[in-house]
């Protein structure tokens, strides 16, 4: 497999070979990046559950402010029920809208759920949407999706983790302590 | 220093002397699977230091995750021996199978506090794997420190914690970069007892936990480079919401090994999948997809000897979204054996488009015709000679007919066939091959009787003769194709010369721009494609062809070919044909 065959809608699909190391380490992480970037569509996955799902704000989101939330989802396979469902965390208030629907499901009917919400209060939470199919036999099948609320205090936007080192053979490492 | 074959060598810079002891306490610990038992103590003149690194395992069933833990070794994994004021690293050496490791540490008078630090990288010597972040940083951890300046025998066990707590309050899910450690190791040993040797591409295990910061990575895939010689299997980290939110995959054995079933084939065999999304109850799947997926599902099943795969979702019982994860069972594809697919792979685990009927395939080969549970290394063995001349002989594309091809060349394709039934792949002839010419006595079809076919073996040229009696519009298609099957058509003459129109056209057509629908119970095709699956490539109408004509009175012929002109399809496969007179004027 060739970068080319990887990622041939990419605006420089040779681009690995463009780079020029200038040592190891910086090669293997230049590479890295370039492959991940283009590697997407055409990757070999892991086989899927048959249900698209997303999770999305519509907004901004602030504390005392409304913004929507909006879980949808596209069955690829009929199935008897059909739900979806938003699960909102504590501190994060229902101002609109239901947070569960259910019905049947018809393969590529794409089906919406939209709340209305209003965070209230500046600390870090997740939602989570979820998508489940059921079928007559009692299985059920699904897949969820969550949405960090970015709120709270602002030095914690990132892990904190403390400043790469270097091996002997100058391979970037993080060593992961404790916090005291 | 003196050296136990279960106990790493330090690499440079070594004159002191040491022994272990201990070994009897190891001797029981020789599998690669086991939990490090007994008690290393390295011993020299000088500054010696040794221990154990272990980290923590996550087990699953069918159902997720479990939660128990078990500990293991991190197996050639690189310790370091850093000093404390400036991250410089004194000495290197790699953990043995058993994580055991021992090493000669330089006499520092100054500045003398020094650690040793696990990392997650390989010994180069064995197998070229990095385990690293999406930052691509390796992961890392400190044991004790001790005084290098003092000579004397410092014991440093490294036991790597399920979770880092990190500033924040943040867990951080540590434990499980090893485990994919761990499991892409098992599957470069496979590789090396496969074909004498360890790939020659660096395998990076790209791997960081969801979190509340939204940082993991997302989605599972195998990519790989030619230029630069590496290779990567991403792996989700969930879905940003926590350690145990979504669909994480650092303790999935099967899908790692799955992934690593796609860097077999990249190292060491020929692969040709577009890639993408695929899905397990879908057999409309282009063929090259089908097979990589399918030969990768196997793999993973071969390497565990088990043919069920999981994939677990969430965290231990009890954890929000558990119930989604799944498992599947390639041994005898069937509802009653899945957990929470929710899709008959009994009816959709069929065709040679169809990664789970490419397992199912495999597997019996591996496991042997309906001997459920009676795992056979020879089988696999087998496999991958087959596999191994693809890469030696390659073939313009890989699909499972590929495969079914080389190995009937090496062992006959008689059982392989026979297996194959078993998932509606027809690799035999079909009734109407006597007199399968321009011939009276090639098969006679008459005015909207259907007939089943086999475009086998490669290169197989069918005819159905039928004969027109007074001038009227002939409809001539091949509908229900299966099997990657992609028709071309023509009417021809008793002389085999294709029929012209009054325009001048020929009558004959490769992909019809409205195809003959699906027929229900007919032809190799029981059940319709779901809506959903009908962008697939091979739907059983997308490559189907169809023929209208004004015909004189006459005998015609119907010859069908395989079109061979589409990647996406295979060069057999199965269809129906049907004839259809239109009424007179």
């Amino acid at each position: 497999m060739d970068v080319n065959s990887l990622c041939p809608w990419c605006a420089n699909p040779r681009g690995v070979s463009l780079v020029r190391p200038r040592g190891r380490a910086t090669a293997v992480v230049v590479g890295l990046f370039i492959v991940l970037a283009c590697v997407g569509p055409v990757r070999a996955t892991m086989p899927s559950a048959p249900v698209d799902v997303s999770l999305e704000f519509g907004g901004t989101v602030a504390v005392g402010t409304d913004v929507t939330v909006t879980l949808q989802a596209r069955p690829l396979v009929d199935a008897a029920r059909f739900s979806l469902s938003i699960t909102l965390p504590d501190g994060v208030e229902l101002v609109a809208g239901e947070t569960r629907w259910e019905g049947s499901a018809r393969s590529g009917e794409r089906r919406a759920l939209t709340v209305t919400i209003r965070p209230q209060a500046a600390e870090p939470s997740v939602i989570q949407g979820t998508a489940v199919l059921g079928f007559p036999d009692g299985t059920t099948l699904g897949d969820a999706r969550s949405l960090a609320l970015p709120l709270g205090d602002r030095s914690k936007p990132t892990l904190s983790l403390p400043p790469p080192k270097k091996t002997k053979t100058g391979e970037p490492v993080i060593e992961y302590r404790d916090a005291p | 220093m003196n050296r136990s074959s279960n106990i790493a060598t330090p690499r440079k810079g070594l004159a002191r002397w040491a022994a272990v002891l201990g070994l009897a306490g190891l001797a029981g610990c020789g599998s690669t699977s086991g939990t490090p038992i007994g008690d290393l103590i390295c011993q020299g003149a000088g500054v010696v230091v040794g221990g154990k690194v272990t980290f923590v395992k996550r087990l699953y069933s069918e159902q997720g995750l479990t939660g128990e833990q078990i500990i293991k070794p991190v197996r050639y994994g690189l310790v370091e021996i850093v000093r404390e004021v400036d991250g410089s690293v004194l000495a290197t050496t790699y953990t043995d199978r058993n994580g055991s490791y021992c090493i000669d540490v330089p006499q520092t008078k100054s500045f003398p506090t020094v650690y040793p630090r696990v990392a997650s990288l390989t010994d180069p010597d064995k197998f070229k794997i990095v385990v690293t972040s999406d930052n691509i940083d390796l992961y890392s951890r400190p044991g004790t420190a001790f005084d290098a300046s003092t000579p004397g025998n410092y014991k440093r066990d490294i036991p790597l914690p399920l979770f880092v707590r990190l500033p924040g309050n943040v867990d951080f899910a540590f434990s499980g970069a090893f485990n994919v450690m761990d499991v892409l190791t098992t599957g470069a040993e496979k590789a090396v007892e496969l074909t004498g040797q360890a790939p020659s591409e660096t395998l990076f295990g790209v791997w960081r936990p969801g979190t509340y910061f939204g940082s993991g990575t997302f989605g599972t895939y195998f990519g790989g480079d030619e230029q630069t010689n590496n290779a990567y299997i991403v792996l989700s980290g969930g879905d940003g919401g926590g350690a145990d939110f979504g669909d994480h995959d650092e303790y999935d054995d099967d899908v790692i090994l799955h992934e690593f079933g796609h860097f077999m084939v990249y190292s060491f065999s020929k692969d040709v999948s577009p890639g993408g999304a695929h899905y397990l109850n879908d057999n409309t799947e282009d063929t090259r997809l089908a097979w990589s997926e399918g030969w990768a599902s196997f793999f993973s099943g071969a390497v565990r000897r088990s043919p069920v795969l999981t994939n677990t979702y969430g965290g231990d019982p009890g954890s929000l979204n558990r119930e989604f994860s799944y498992a599947f069972d390639i041994e005898r594809p069937h509802a009653d054996v899945l957990t929470r697919i929710g899709t008959p792979l009994e009816d959709y685990g069929t065709y040679t488009t169809s990664e789970v009927a490419v397992a199912s395939v495999l597997w019996d080969v591996f496991d042997g015709l309906n001997e459920p549970g009676d795992a056979s290394s020879d089988g696999l063995k087998r496999v991958w000679e087959v596999m191994t001349r693809i890469r030696t002989v390659p073939p313009p594309t890989v699909t499972l007919e590929t495969f079914a091809t080389y190995f009937g060349d090496l062992f006959g394709l008689t059982s392989l066939a026979e297996t194959a039934k078993l998932r509606r792949i027809q690799w035999f002839p079909d009734n109407f091959e006597d007199g399968d010419d321009t011939t009276d006595t090639a098969p006679l079809t008459t005015n909207g009787e259907w007939t089943c076919h086999t475009l086998y073996p490669v290169g197989d040229v069918d005819y159905a003769r039928f004969t027109v009696d007074v001038p009227r519009s002939v409809i001539v298609d091949t509908f229900n194709l299966s099997n990657g099957a992609d028709t071309a058509l023509q009417i021809v003459d008793a002389n085999n010369a294709v029929v012209v129109r009054e325009d001048g056209t020929r009558a004959e057509n490769d992909d019809a721009a409205s195809p003959h629908g699906y027929e229900a119970q007919r032809c190799n095709r029981f059940i319709p494609v779901p809506f959903a699956y009908m962008p697939g490539p091979n739907n059983g109408e997308r490559f189907a062809s169809t023929v209208r004509f004004d015909a004189q009175p006459g005998t015609y012929y119907a010859k069908v070919v395989s079109s061979r002109k589409d990647p996406r399809a295979g060069v057999m496969g199965s269809y129906g044909l049907i004839v259809s007179f239109l009424p007179p004027g």
